[in-house]
This record gives structure tokens, sequence and C-alpha cells, in this order.
């Protein structure tokens, strides 16, 4: 079984395997093969040859093909300064947008990002799982709502509806181009998220439905990004969007957490990625022997490994590949 | 005995029928027209998970895969096939140009044959810049007039090359009756473009595809094969790559438009056009034989499309000719099948150009963005919105519980007509089923009636996911009263797949004046007829050994398009021999065609005293794959079992104008027997079957579904 098929298996909650280890390598891959991002990002072959060599040389079980969240907000007027070589984007201001013209086809960004995706899913596609991400529907509507200059009035409801109506359309080019999972990224609300989702979960709930109704039309899996929060708050708000999995971030879980997300796991049959703070090396060793432990002893099919957030583009190579290293080189449970 | 898996690959549902022994099983999965092999590998997995077992080990234990589509070929809409040259006799390069006249109408729904300010001719697959013409002629008993020179051929294939042509498509005059010329062209070609090089071109001849008279309709088979053949290849190839990967590694059989099925390595892909559709009228034939119900109209409401097809006296004995494929008009003889744009995925619109006529189709949502109630970004309303408005639907309880709809979007659609016709959405919903059951229902009436067949006295089977919601409305319309639903009637195609045996043809056109009108006289050169039958038999024998079979496994049946004098149309007639001995043979087949005639246009219409001739022979060679019989069950008491009832939900019924609560029952918990009376709704895991007032549902001994109304009930409502 290769890491993609433990990929599959993980999102079907039936992995019998040794758990996936998916971090989200971006701006770190740019700095291993010394591609300054701006460039990364305006040429498809560059990006490429950058996710490919970087993933080669980590040896991991994914790829993440990107992890920028202005991409979708230049559609609605979002304008970008490019700054240092491995630095995202700043936010240099917002021009005027006609909101009912906008759409995701005319960013040359995502043109590149699409044509990308597709030649690693050739080239690499058989052997290792290709995860694409798109920000989720509540981070893009109040970043909208909060900075953006619409040509006319737009009640917050509309707001949704229509950055909604432009991430359905971002999932359907990603599930054209065959990805084998979509992170929806919510982590960037913090802890934010739970009260704003619940402040107007029907229109958000309208939106969730619709993309991640498209997700499983493409047979790929819809994985909810959050950070922080209580997973009780977490486990409300999977009943009212029922996605295909999670991403944690910004939590420490311990062994009571495992279980409660073992019973969301198996009862919902959703993937769970379980964060590593791969800074810090000792905690990292540590938290790992908890998940460890637990998955020798409960074997959920539905657990795997990821990066607690982006991993940082200085972070020292040797540590990362060290864990990559334990992750891998564990028997089969 | 392993699994066969037989699949149906819709416009927007793709269905899995797989039979073991005696049991079946069934899945619907959304059609994924960006990569087809992405929605069929998935029906693969939801048929193995429901055996409990891995789709590895599901593929081992697997016997052969049937692969039937009813797709029209995207590479015809999309124009998307190679560039193709034609080489043709010189002074008939615009044959497929012209095209018979009808070229215009070809493949055209009725309404746009009626715009007659935009209809227009196709485009054509090869432009005329790239057809060329050699000067060669052979006549019409394959006597070579003017030969060809090799010179001149070299000359046209090399302006063709160099004008970026890929690959050649070669139709000479007579070439059905002598194809020398034919070959001399493709050993040319093959000498300069030999297959061991990359720049091999694939040469493509008329008279290998279809020998049959009519020099635009054999060229245009030959393009239209050629044209999709480059796609579909690497489309199933693809497929088999990825099946090998799993672990399947037997071949796969196409399903034909003649009822039949062979290995992918030895179908023509025209053959494949339509297979779908054929594939559950075949079924329906079978099934109807096996349970002794001879006339019935089968019938398969899609997402997309509407297909009818005529089985009268336990056979299916109609064929059409001339068949279309995209706008291209072929003479590949497929089995009858009428197709119209009407599914339930057909999108609900205003035509104002008739005074805001409430129209129905035949444009489809299909499975992306599909309808509103889908939630996969569809907006447009459609005939299952309506249905959920309706209440007809379970939002919770589609395709099984894979899906749930949102009756919500389905009203925000109904909106988007019933703001403009002043109607509310529950009003604009049962004009939308109202319309579409008319169509429906008109269109099967008139398939019966113009074959010579009293409606009435058919039995309407209701097939496709759609086709059970909708029974009761279209019978109605259709003036029938009796309705069959099968157990595997949402997925009919994928059954019919399952009932399929191995089939060639091979088809010859000859002149053979069997008798003639001014000598008197019967046939006396019977080799003119029994050589042309050795030459097909000869062919068949070579396609028995690669599909796996002896000679002595064939059973071989023997068509003949025949007509009387110098009629324009011919009769297709199995003939009652294979070889002709003598004159009482020859008298035989002359019988047996004035016998057919007469069925179809009345014994007054019959006149062997004008001539009877032969136009073209076609050999059908069946090689059996072994099938299960359905299952009989004793048939049991009438009240269904307590745990069939599923409640109760609020459903409209025109004819109480009103919403009211309806009895649900789940179909598979139902036993032969049962009777349950309208309105009542039974959901079953690929379909919805919607018993409205007055009619009344019983499950047969075969767990057939079986509605009849009440005579007097359906007067009145004709009446209103």
């Amino acid at each position: 079984m290769n890491s993609r098929d433990g990929f599959k298996k993980t999102m079907q909650v039936a992995n019998n395997g040794r758990p996936v280890f998916v971090t989200i390598v971006y701006r770190l891959a740019a700095r291993i093969e010394q591609a300054p991002l701006f460039d990364m990002v305006s040429d498809p072959t560059i990006y490429t040859n950058v996710l490919e060599g970087a993933f080669k040389l980590l040896n991991q079980d994914g790829i993440i093909t990107n992890f920028d969240p202005t991409l979708e907000a230049e559609i609605f007027g979002c304008q970008v300064e490019w700054q240092d070589d491995y630095d995202l984007p700043a936010v240099s201001g917002w021009a005027d947008c006609e909101f009912s013209g906008v759409s995701l086809e005319n960013s040359q960004r995502l043109a590149v990002l699409l044509e990308t995706t597709k030649r690693l899913i050739q080239t690499r596609g058989r052997e290792m799982a290709i995860i694409g991400t798109m920000i989720g529907p509540c981070s893009l509507a109040l970043n909208v709502r909060d900075n953006a200059s619409p040509d006319r009035e737009c009640p917050f409801d509309e707001i949704v509806t229509l950055t909604g109506g432009q991430l359905a359309k971002y999932a359907r080019c990603l599930g054209e181009v065959k990805v084998d999972a979509i992170i929806i990224r919510e982590d960037l609300l913090g802890e934010k998220y739970y009260e704003e989702f619940l402040a107007h979960e029907k229109a958000y709930t309208a939106v969730y439905a619709t993309i991640f109704n498209l997700t499983r039309f493409y047979n790929l899996a819809g994985l909810l990004m959050v950070k922080g929060g209580k997973l009780e708050d977490l486990a409300v708000i999977v009943r009212e969007i029922n996605p295909g999995g999670l991403v944690l971030t910004g939590q420490e879980i311990d062994e009571s957490g495992l279980n409660f997300l073992k019973n969301l796991s198996d009862s919902r049959k959703m993937a769970i990625g379980l964060p590593l703070p791969l800074t810090e090396p000792d905690k990292t060793t540590a938290r790992l022997q908890v998940y460890e432990d637990f998955i020798l002893k409960n074997k959920p099919g539905g657990f795997f490994y990821t990066s607690d957030g982006e991993v940082p583009p200085d972070i020292p190579i040797e540590n990362l590949r060290e864990i990559t290293g334990r992750i891998k080189g564990v028997s089969e449970l | 005995m392993g699994y066969i898996v037989n699949v149906d690959v819709g416009g927007t549902f793709t269905d899995f029928y797989v039979g073991k022994d005696n049991r079946s099983i069934t899945t619907k999965t959304p059609t994924t027209h960006y990569d087809l092999s992405v929605g069929f590998l998935r029906g693969l997995e939801e048929c193995a998970s429901k055996e409990e077992i891995t789709l590895e080990d599901f593929l081992k234990d697997t016997e052969v895969i049937k692969y039937c589509t009813t797709l029209g070929t995207n590479t015809l809409l999309e124009l998307s096939g190679p560039r193709l040259g034609l080489i043709t006799t010189r002074g008939f390069e615009d044959t497929i140009f012209i095209g018979r006249g009808r070229q215009w109408a070809d493949g055209l729904p009725l309404a746009d044959i009626q715009d007659i300010t935009n209809i227009d001719k196709p485009i054509p697959l090869i432009p005329r810049r790239l057809v060329v013409g050699i000067n060669e002629r052979i006549d019409y008993k394959g006597a070579i007039i003017t030969p060809l020179k090799k010179e001149e051929v070299l000359d046209k294939i090399s302006y063709l090359v160099d004008n970026g042509v890929r690959g050649f498509v070669v139709s000479l005059l007579w070439s059905f009756v002598n194809p020398v010329h034919e070959r001399q062209i493709k050993d040319i070609i093959d000498e300069v473009f030999p297959e061991v090089y990359l720049g091999n071109m694939p040469v493509i001849l008329s008279s290998d595809i279809s020998p049959k008279e009519g020099e635009y309709t054999r060229t245009m088979t030959a393009v239209v094969n050629a044209y999709m053949h480059q796609g579909f290849a690497e489309q199933m190839s693809y497929l088999c790559a990825e099946l090998m990967d799993k672990g399947y590694t037997k071949p796969i059989m196409m399903v034909d438009n003649l009822g039949g099925c062979s290995k992918l390595s030895r179908t023509k892909v025209a053959r494949t056009h339509g297979g779908g559709p054929v594939s559950g009228l075949s079924g329906a034939a079978t099934l109807c034989r096996q349970i002794g119900m001879p006339n019935v109209a089968f019938t398969d409401v899609g997402g997309t499309s509407y297909d009818v097809g005529v089985v009268a006296e336990g056979a299916v004995s109609y064929y059409d000719l001339y068949p279309t494929i995209g706008r291209w008009r072929t003479q590949l003889t497929t089995m009858q099948v009428t197709s119209i744009g009407a599914g339930g995925g057909s999108i609900a619109w205003i035509n104002t150009l008739l005074g805001n006529r409430l129209e129905v189709g035949p444009k489809s949502a299909g499975s992306l963005p599909g309808p509103a109630c889908y939630d996969l970004g569809g907006e447009e309303p459609t005939v299952s919105d309506a249905d959920c408005v309706l209440g007809y639907l379970n939002p919770d309880y589609f395709n099984a519980g894979k899906m749930r709809l949102n009756r919500e979007k389905a009203f925000a659609a109904m909106r988007k007509i019933s703001d403009k016709l002043t109607w509310d959405e529950v009003t604009t919903a049962l004009m939308i089923k109202r319309v579409i059951d008319a169509k429906m229902g008109q269109e099967v009436f008139k398939e019966i009636a113009l074959k010579g067949y009293e409606p009435s006295e058919f039995i309407y089977m209701a097939c496709g996911g759609a086709g059970a919601t909708h029974c009761c409305g279209i019978a109605n319309r259709a003036e029938m009263t009796n309705i069959i639903i099968p157990p595997s009637a949402s997925v009919s195609g994928a059954y019919g797949a399952y009932t399929l045996d191995i089939l060639h043809t091979y088809e010859m056109s000859r002149h053979i004046r069997m008798f003639d009108y001014a000598t008197g006289a019967f046939l006396t050169d019977y080799d003119s007829f029994n050589s042309v039958v050795r030459e097909l038999r000869d062919q068949a024998a070579k396609d028995i050994v690669l599909e796996g079979f002896t000679g002595k496994d064939a059973v071989y049946k023997l068509e003949l398009e025949m007509r009387y004098g110098r009629q324009w149309r011919y009769t297709s007639v199995e003939s009652p021999l294979l070889m002709i001995k003598g004159e009482k043979d020859v008298r035989k087949v002359c019988d047996r065609f004035t016998e057919e005639f007469s069925k179809l246009y009345g014994s007054e219409a019959a006149y062997p005293e004008g001539g009877i001739e032969v136009e073209t022979l076609r050999l059908m060679v069946t090689l059996k794959l072994p099938h299960t019989p359905p299952v009989k069950f004793e048939l049991g008491g009438t009240a269904p079992p307590k745990n069939s009832f599923k409640g109760q939900r609020e459903a409209f019924w025109e004819k109480y104008n009103a919403f009211s609560p309806t009895d649900l029952y789940q179909w598979e918990l139902l036993k032969p027997g049962n009777i349950i009376r309208g309105p009542a709704i039974i959901e079953a895991e690929g379909t919805t079957a919607v018993i409205e007032p007055d009619w009344t549902f019983k499950v047969d001994e075969y767990l057939n579904g079986i509605v009849t109304m009440k005579v007097k009930e359906q007067e009145n409502a004709r009446r209103n």
C-alpha cells in the first residue's frame, strides 16, 4: 500500500496500516528549491518543480498545493504586494469591486495553480496524495465584509452567498483536476470561528452543503481546517455541515480528547488530522508518543498526522525528516 | 460462478447491476463527465462494499464486466476528434456535404427542425479541403472500369498529410461489391506510413465498416466511426488500465446497439452508440418473455433522456436501418429505441415566442450542476425539483440515502418560473409534472400506435431512476391502464446488459432478384445468395475464435432487407434458412417476406407479383453467456408487512388539488402478493414509485411492481 492508498483509506476511515503524515509545506518548499514565492506562483513549471523537489526531499505522504488565502480574496478586490522571497504577500489595499461580476476564473494565479496541480497529479498522483486548499466560507465572507469596497450595499447574507458561490466554483475546478482532498481553511479565524458560524448558521450551512456535496460528487475528501476551540463546539458544527474530515491545529489533545475524536470519526465516517508542533522537536516527540499509544491500542481507521499549521520556512529540515522517518518507520499496526 | 458486472453510463447517473448466482447488487453513482472512470470506479467500490469485501477482492472474483453507454458521444458534440482526410471517387467529393438534403434536419428534435430561421447544416467532421477524389471507377457488378494509379494516390496522400491530416477514411463507389481499390489505397498508405514507425496513420475503409449500398450513408458511417474512434479508445484504454491496477485482468465486453455484446477488441465504436437504451430494451424483452408478458412498451426515464422501445409478441422486431449518431445519418443497423430530451433533470423554461408557454426540456441539468435540489450549485428548475416540491421525493432518502435533497432550493428554483407566471411554487411544480407527463405519454402512445398496435393493450414498463415516479401520469396520458415496475427498474440499462449474449453482426449489400416479375421466374443462381452468406460466415468464424468460443457454440440468424419491385423502403425479415438449395427454399424466403410485410402493412399492400428483391444480407451470430432467470416466489398475503411502512409524508395529489398525508413504504421490505392502494409512495434504493389516486400497486411473484388503474376512473380522468 503506497502513500496515496494509505491516504484514501484514511479518508474512508478504513486505514489499517500506519497513519499517513501530511504536513503543510508551502513557503518551506519555495525555500528548499530556492524559488521566490512570487516566481513560483506565476509559473506552473517552477511551481511544479518546487513542490515535487521539496516533497522528494521531505518524503511525506502528500503534497499540499497552496496555502495562501489572498488568492481567493484577490477576486473581490484585494490587492497584494510581494515582499521577501519566501514571505506570503501582504495586503496593500482593496480596489473597488463590482460584486455581481466577480469570477474566480479570471484569476491568473488560480490558472497557474490548477495547471500545476494537474501536472503533479500526472507525475506523482499515483503514489502520493495531492491535496488542494481553499479559504473557508466564513473566513472569506468576513474578510470581504470587513475590507472590500463593493459597488453597492450588500447585506452580509448576500456576501456569504456570493463568496460561497465562488468557492463552490473553486471546489469544482479542484475536483475536475482530480485532487484527492480539499482543505477548507477556517483556521484563519481561530476560536472566533465557532461564534461566527453560529451567528449566521443558516447562510453558512447552505454554502458548506454545496461545497461538501461537490467534494462527494468528485469523490474526494472535503477536510475542514480549524484552529483551537473546544472539541464539543467542533462536534456541533460537524453535525450541521457534515464535512468529510477535519484538520486540527492549535490544539493539544490528550487521551480523552483522542477518544472523543475517535468516536466522532467512527460515527460520522470522518478522517481527522492530528497536529504535531514541528517547530518544537521535544513537544513533537511527546505528542507523537501520546498519539501512537492511542492508535496502537484503539486502531482508529481515520486518524492521520499533520503539522500544526503551516511549517515555517526557517524550520531545520532535519527535524522534519527525523519525525517523518519515525512515523514511516513504524511497522504495520 | 463469479460476479457479472454490468455498467450503463448515462447522462446523469452511472448504473450498476451485478449478478452472482441467484443474487443481484445494484447501485447508482453520478456520472462524472470530466472523467468517466471516477464514477465507474466509485460504483464498483460501492458494489464491493455491499458485499463487504475490498474492491480488489471483488474484481478478482469478477468473471466479466459489460459496459454500455447512453451518452451521446462528446467527441461529435464538441468536434474534438482527430483531423481526418477523406479519399473518395473523383467527382463525388461533395457527397458528404450535399448529404441527401435531409442533412439539415438529421439528429435535431422537432422543435429545432421547425425553427427554419435558425436551422443549419452541421459543421462537417471533415472540411471540404481535406476531401480528395481519386480517378478510379468500379461498376455496380464489381467490374473495374478505371483502374487505380498508385502515383495519383501518393500525390493525394501527400497533399492530405501536408495539410495536417492524422488519419484517413477511404470510401469509393461500389466498394461494398468489390473493395479491391479501397484495399489497394490502404496498402499504399501502409507502405508510406508503416505500423512500426511513429508516423503511422490509421486507415478506415468503408467496405470494412459498412459494406452496404448508399455512398452517402456508407461514407458517413466510416467517417463517424473514424472520428469517434480515437477518443473512445483512449477513454477505454485508461479505464482498462485503472481496472488492471485494481486486479481485474479479464476483457471488458462492450454492449452494442443491436442487443448484444462483444469484446472491446472486437467492437466498432459506432456500434456502441445508444447501447444503453438498446440494452434496456433487450433486457425488457427477455424479462417479459420469462414472465409471460408479450406486449410491453419499454420506457426509461433517466436524468437526461426518455427512451421508448416496443416489445411486441415477446420480441424486439423494429430496427432503425439508418440511425443518426449526433447529426450524422449512418447505416449501421440498430435496434429501434426512440429518445427524446425529457428526464428527471430536464429544465423547465418559459417560451416567450409562444405566448409564455411553459416548456420542459430538452436541455438537462445533467449530473452537474444537476437539479437545484441536488445542492451542487444548480439553480434552474427541473422535473426532480418539481417532484421534490410536490412531496414525492424523500429529501433524506434519495439514491438510497447517499444524497440529501434540499427542498428549499427546489422551491427557490420554482420561483424562477412562478414569479414570471403569477403562479405559486406548488402550482408551478404541478404544471411541470403535467407538461412532462404529457410529453412522455404522447411519445409512448405514438411509438405503439404508429407500429399498428393499440396502446391500451400494452403494458407500460416504467424503468429509469425517475420512471416509477411519473409512471401513473405518463400511462394515463398514453391511455394505458397497466404498468410494470421491475425490481431493477432504476438500473434497466445495466440489467439489460446482464441478459445479453455475445453478438456479432455482419452486413453486406447484394442486389438479388428472388422473383423476377418480368419472367415470372424465381432465382436460379443460388450461389449469388449463398456466396454472400459464406463470406459473412467466414468473417464470423474469426470473431468466434477471438471471443474464446468454438464454431459449434455459435447460433446463426440471417436477416434480409427486402422489398417488392422497385419499392423505396426495405423491410427487415428473418430468413427461414441460411443457405438456398433449390427453388423450394427461394419460395420459402419470398413467402416469409410476404408474411412479415402483410403483418406491418396489411395483406392488401403485399404485391409479390411486382417482383421480390433482397438488397442487404445481415448475419447475426450469437454466442450464449450464462444468465440466471428471475426467481419465482410464492404469493403471500395482501397486507404489506409492518416493517415496510415508513410513516406518512405530505404529498400533493392533483385529484384532491391539495397536499394530503400519504402512506410511505420501503420497496425492498414488501412481499409477493402485497397490495397497496393509491395514493401512496413506495421508496426503493434507486427510485421512488408514486402511486396516484385510482391506481393500485401489487407485488407479483417475481417481485415486480404491477400498477393497475380502474378503467372507469380512467375514462373520467380522460374526460377531465
